[in-house]
């Protein structure tokens, strides 16, 4: 069944688009939707994308960095990413693709990318670079960096609007915001938005232009999460509990945009990879109660840091070389004071705390949740929308034509029982004006008989992509209501087979009968899950009703598929 | 460290700019007070006491989060002075003055219903939270005007006010006008940026290039918390800075004053009375530049614009004397007699001349700005009637909202149109106030062309004086008339930034949120099913729309009244400009008069000593002007 397995689906989708193109462009009518499918077309093959925004000099390019355990971001002092940077799943890190705004693009060994940050005139030229990278998840999504909200260098602007593909921007900020980010809303299919400790005016308006570019019926904020950063800056005692109280706030008060905010650390992260055991030792040492009287006076600010003093059990010149290390002043300061705070532990240990502190891997696990293991739904939730607008559209136009035709064909069949009357009563000139009647009729005929096809068609697909549609919302639904402990009422094992059932360990069908008991036989598996799934349906609550209802439906297609299957195998046997 | 400026200027020579002007006035103000009319005198004498008072505002601005307080409280020594708050924090404006002994005053505004003066209250530093910020006093629903700090502090002694202002750019929007407000009276402004969010960002650059087109002020950039970063770091921003700076604001290299600092290692230096940690906190060459170039560099401005005025005196009243001692001179009785019945026909030619060219002019233009005013009237009355667009096409943005939606919303529904209110009575305002202008301006070049062409040449050997002071006196050819009625009208703050703080002072905002709240909730929850809520949603909405109506006429209330007051300012500070411009002339040339009767009276002896006293005293005159001139070598003559 075909709403079933996305990868049938995107083929379906596909299909789809190519054909419906064909069929509106027979009518006069609706020959001008044409291009809308065309465009949506070329969007299906490119996979699931998640852009990093924010304002300039919040660390999207490091956060990048950390969650791939490489440097492949261009990072620097100022506003450094001028570019939008395409992360591609790619076994050659050592090169990067170049697409200019005037020539055909060029590949370049990846060194030659420092050029390109700034106000540089390379970086004007340039319409977009693809990096590459082989981690795992950039099978499923490819990420984008983006040049930072704010900022004041013209070149930036230009880069953001043309990845959102507008020319010309406005003057006002607001509305430049609004447009940027709908045009956005078409090529991203999800965001993480990176945001400092303390929201203001322009991360609302944008996050809100998103939201209204994107949010598809019936479905809530999935498609974007926020990541606090930079809290080490935070100048506070109880620097954890603060930055998670910043969190909720920002959460509370953006909370119609956001489905989540988390506080990230990407220098903590990158130190845990490019810091060795020697460094470690140090911190470890800095961090020992020997050193508590100069603690406080030595992590006043950097200079302090390197300052000869007597009482410090690490020589000055192993102080400096921390400060070597490409961590930034104010997350080294962190990671001494988390070492304070573990005292006793081994370097991997105090390696972990440093880690679990940065929660990368939260966000890599949000990322997962959130945003991979969904891509294909999400993805197919935002093709399907975009496709059936233009079909529903040309269905509403061809019905009213088809009235119009209908009624003219009464018209003219009075008008030819009338002229039979006249031709019986002996009136034979008439005969050619009978004649040039019915052959008009005809051609009505004809007409209506196209009109009824391409209708019929329309329908079935539109029916079908409203079907998909409805499915992977109920699917996503289902996945956040387990996530979000909506469903305790059910039993842990049926909970966990649903969200294979829902898609959340894949969307092929094997992928998602892997949670049924394999031993027997699919069939009878899935009636026997739809009977324990019939008695919770009447009961509990509203949430739990519709998503036990909901997985009844996917159970009924998944089981039409199976016998349909085996069906087709019997005959070729 | 090398973090001073190259916008140090050199330092001030030895001269005494206060004492010479001070010295020099004091001889002037007996022959001025013969010669020169009243409110020229009176003007030169306010200018001089602003010299000797002293008092130099520095007004310290920048976005949320940027550091202002604690930057403050670090440059004073006094790390608990105003309070800091990891949220965002200052939402009044603080002033902080010299007094003799630590004391916080709240300035209230008027009463909102009784429009009577508020007394200002003295309130302990635990409770300047409940005033002074966002979380103590939301949307300033206590109508604080502002925070007068009171401090013994030996840096204010010279007169040095720090006025710390709301950061622009959060969420609370109300913020920015607040921060507006103090623009206009800042001897100079002190932007302040960091070293943790990011380098100057477009809207920063945004507000700095509205604030220096507004107004003529000196700009100071400080970037605070360069604790919390690599030393690479700070430096590699503050270079960027001020590239941004010279690229985007055109400013030149010697006049980016700028000065990176950290805020809690001057407070850790002043506790431990470290030298090492005061010079890494980046605070000791700020605190030179106030002390040792700002605060002189006001008082020699002050000074150099004080000289101005009373060599301007000077010189008028030098030429009184010397046409008085023309007329001294004269010996025979003829002479004086001819002169005489000169002044005579100047008078009357001059009384022929208001009469028939001034004083129509003058009509003419106030008929000009009287249908202006009318005009913008009109077009705001109907602009805010409660009948009007405005409403209906807010509101009908909000139709498809469910009853619980608008209630969640309404705060923000009502800030919406109240900007949609200001946004729209903006434009009337600029209209008026380029009306206006364009009506002065028409004045001024009608008056200069007739002064010249009609007034002036009688003719005579004896007419050279008159002639001279026809054309001078009536001062209506310079800028200053155009600048001063200007002034009257707006103080000196543009039409917008002018109607918006009408409207969040009349505002208490959302008073009556409550209360509307309650009438929301009235619908209460028994009432179910989709009939029920769409009723609900429907009244909702009628509800929402009688709320922004009710407010809408409370604001045309208001506005047009505030507008009443501008206008009726305006036509009054016209036609005391007016005034001002012939009364001098009258009383010149009835001087001249007078005195030609007084000398067809004298004896030749007596005639010999008003000669030899007059003399003296144009001696006396003279010395000074010069003095002056030596003292301001750059004042023209």
């Amino acid at each position: 069944m075909l709403v079933f397995d996305l990868n049938d689906v995107q083929q379906y989708v596909k299909k789809v688009c190519d054909e419906i193109p064909g069929l509106l462009g027979r009518h006069s009518i609706t020959s001008d939707l044409v291009a809308q499918v065309t465009g949506l077309r070329a969007d299906i093959d490119k996979p699931f994308t998640v852009a990093i925004v924010g304002q300039m000099r919040v660390g999207k390019s490091s956060l990048i960095n950390a969650l791939l355990e490489k440097d492949i971001a261009i990072t620097g002092v100022t506003e450094t990413t001028a570019t939008v940077n395409w992360i591609h799943h790619g076994t050659d890190p050592n090169i990067a693709r170049v697409h200019w705004r005037d020539r055909p693009p060029e590949t370049i060994p990846r060194g030659e990318l420092d050029k390109w940050t700034g106000d540089s005139e390379l970086a004007a030229n340039t319409r977009s670079i693809e990096l590459f990278d082989d981690a795992a998840f950039l099978k499923i999504a490819s990420i984008v960096d983006t040049p930072g909200l704010r900022s004041v260098i013209a070149a930036h602007e230009s880069a953001t609007e043309s990845f959102i593909g507008i020319n010309g921007a406005n003057d006002k900020n607001a509305e430049r915001c609004a447009d940027q980010t709908q045009q956005l809303g078409l090529q991203a299919d999800a965001i993480v938005y990176v945001i400092m400790p303390v929201a203001r005016e322009t991360d609302d308006q944008f996050l809100d232009a998103f939201r209204n570019a994107t949010r598809l019926p019936g479905s809530s904020n999935y498609n974007s999460i926020a990541v606090l950063h930079k809290w080490e800056t935070l100048n506070t005692d109880d620097l954890l509990d603060e930055r998670d109280r910043k969190a909720s706030k920002i959460a509370a008060s953006l909370s119609e945009h956001l489905a989540t905010v988390l506080p990230v650390s990407a220098p903590l992260a990158r130190a845990v990879f490019s810091l060795n055991d020697r460094h470690w030792q140090t911190i470890l040492e800095l961090g020992k109660p020997d050193n508590d009287s100069i603690r406080e006076k030595m992590l006043r600010h950097e200079r302090a840091f390197v300052r000869e003093l007597p009482e410090c059990s690490v020589a000055v010149a192993e102080r400096k070389d921390l400060l070597l290390l490409g961590v930034p002043w104010p997350s080294l300061r962190t990671i001494i004071g988390i070492a304070a705070n573990v005292q006793g532990t081994s370097i991997n240990e105090l390696r972990q705390r440093v880690r679990a502190i940065s929660q990368i891997d939260d966000l890599k696990q949000i990322l997962e949740q959130r945003f991979f293991s969904r891509s294909r739904a999400i993805k197919m939730l935002r093709l399907t929308t975009r496709a059936s607008q233009p079909c529903q559209l040309a269905m509403t136009r061809l019905q009213n034509e088809t009235e119009k035709l209908k009624t003219n064909l009464n018209r003219s069949s009075n008008v030819l029982a009338l002229l039979q009357q006249r031709i019986e009563l002996g009136d034979t000139d008439l005969q050619s004006v009978v004649r040039h009647t019915q052959e008009s009729q005809q051609v009505i005929e004809s007409q209506l008989e196209k009109l009824t096809d391409t209708l019929e068609t329309l329908g079935e697909r539109f029916e079908t992509l409203q079907t998909i549609h409805d499915g992977c919302d109920g699917d996503l639904a289902g996945i956040e209501a387990i996530a979000e402990s909506q469903l305790d009422e059910l039993p842990a094992e049926l909970r966990d087979t649903l969200r294979y059932v829902f898609g959340q360990h894949g969307v092929s069908v094997g992928e998602r009968m892997r949670g049924l008991h394999r031993s027997r036989n699919p069939s009878e598996a899935i009636v026997e899950l739809v009977g324990t799934l019939r008695g919770y349906v009447d009961k509990g609550s509203p949430r739990t009703h519709h998503t036990c209802q909901h997985a009844i439906d996917r159970l009924e297609q998944l089981y039409h598929h199976i016998e349909l299957s085996g069906q087709r195998e019997k005959i070729a046997s | 460290m090398n973090t001073s400026t190259t916008a140090q200027t050199s330092q001030p020579d030895s001269i005494d700019f206060r004492s010479v002007v001070n010295h020099v006035a004091t001889s002037l103000v007996p022959f001025a007070e013969e010669y020169v009319n009243t409110s020229q005198l009176d003007d030169a004498i306010a200018g001089l006491k602003r010299l000797n008072c002293g008092v130099f505002r520095l007004v310290v601005m920048g976005e949320i989060k940027k550091g202002k307080s604690s930057f403050i409280n670090a440059f004073l020594s006094e790390p608990e002075l105003l309070p800091t708050d990891s949220d965002i924090a200052t939402s009044i404006v603080f002033k902080i003055l010299y007094g003799p002994k630590k004391q916080f005053k709240v300035f209230f505004f008027d009463d909102g219903e009784t429009g009577q003066p508020v007394a200002p209250l003295v309130v302990q530093p635990d409770q300047l939270m409940d005033y002074g910020t966002e979380k103590g006093n939301p949307n300033n629903e206590k109508r604080v005007d502002f925070i007068a700090v009171e401090l013994p502090n030996p840096l204010l002694q010279s007169g040095l006010v720090i006025v710390d202002t709301p950061g622009v750019g959060g969420l609370f929007k109300a913020h920015r006008d607040i921060t507006w407000r103090f623009a206009p009276n800042a001897d100079a402004i002190l932007f302040v940026v960091d070293s943790v969010e990011s380098v100057m960002s477009a809207d920063e650059i945004a507000f700095l290039r509205d604030l220096t087109e507004k107004f003529a002020v000196k700009l100071l950039f400080v970037q605070t918390k360069i604790d919390a970063a690599s030393e690479e770091l700070w430096r590699g921003w503050e270079d960027r800075n001020k590239t941004i700076l010279k690229s985007e604001l055109g400013l030149t290299d010697d006049r980016i004053v700028y000065f990176p600092v950290s805020a809690s290692t001057k407070n850790f230096a002043d506790e431990e009375f470290d030298l090492e940690e005061l010079e890494d906190s980046g605070y000791p060459p700020l605190m030179r530049f106030v002390a040792q170039t700002l605060l002189p560099s006001k008082e020699r401005f002050l000074a150099a614009k004080a000289a101005v005025d009373w060599a301007r005196i000077a010189s008028k009243v030098s030429h009184e004397m010397d046409i008085r001692l023309s007329l001294a001179s004269e010996t025979t009785s003829g002479k004086i007699q001819e002169i005489e019945t000169q002044r005579r026909e100047a008078i009357s030619k001059f009384n022929d001349w208001e009469l028939n060219i001034f004083k129509p002019l003058v009509a003419s233009t106030n008929e000009t700005v009287g249908k202006i005013s009318r005009d913008s009237l009109d077009e705001l009355e109907s602009l805010l009637q409660p009948s009007g667009n405005l409403l209906a096409d807010f509101v009908s943005a909000y139709r498809g909202f469910t009853a619980d939606e608008m209630q969640e919303n309404l705060k923000m529904i009502q800030q919406d149109f109240m900007e949609r209110c200001a946004e729209a009575s903006k434009e009337v305002f600029d209209k008026f106030s380029s009306g206006f202008e364009n009506a002065v301006g028409q004045a001024q070049k009608a008056l200069n062309v007739k002064a010249t062409g009609d007034v002036s040449g009688s003719g005579s050997s004896h007419s050279r004086d008159i002639q001279f002071r026809k054309v001078t006196t009536l001062d209506l050819s310079s800028t200053s008339v155009f600048e001063s009625t200007r002034n009257i009208a707006f103080a000196g703050v543009a039409g917008y930034y002018l109607s918006s703080m009408v409207i969040s002072a009349i505002f208490p905002p959302v008073g009556a949120l409550s209360l509307v709240a309650a009438a929301f909730g009235l619908y209460g929850a028994s009432e179910t099913g989709r009939v029920m809520a769409e009723n609900r949603n429907a009244q909702a909405f009628t509800k929402l729309r009688g709320i922004l109506a009710d407010q809408l006429s409370q604001v045309r209330r208001s506005v047009v009244r505030d507008f009443e007051d501008r206008a009726d300012k305006c036509s009054k500070g016209l036609n005391g400009l007016f005034e001002a411009a012939t009364s001098q002339m009258r009383a010149d040339l009835q001087r001249d008069l007078d005195d030609a009767k007084a000398a067809a009276g004298r004896t030749h002896a007596e005639s010999q000593e008003v000669v030899a006293k007059l003399r003296a005293e144009m001696m006396l005159v003279g010395k000074h002007l010069t003095e002056l001139r030596r003292a301001f070598p750059t004042m023209k003559a």
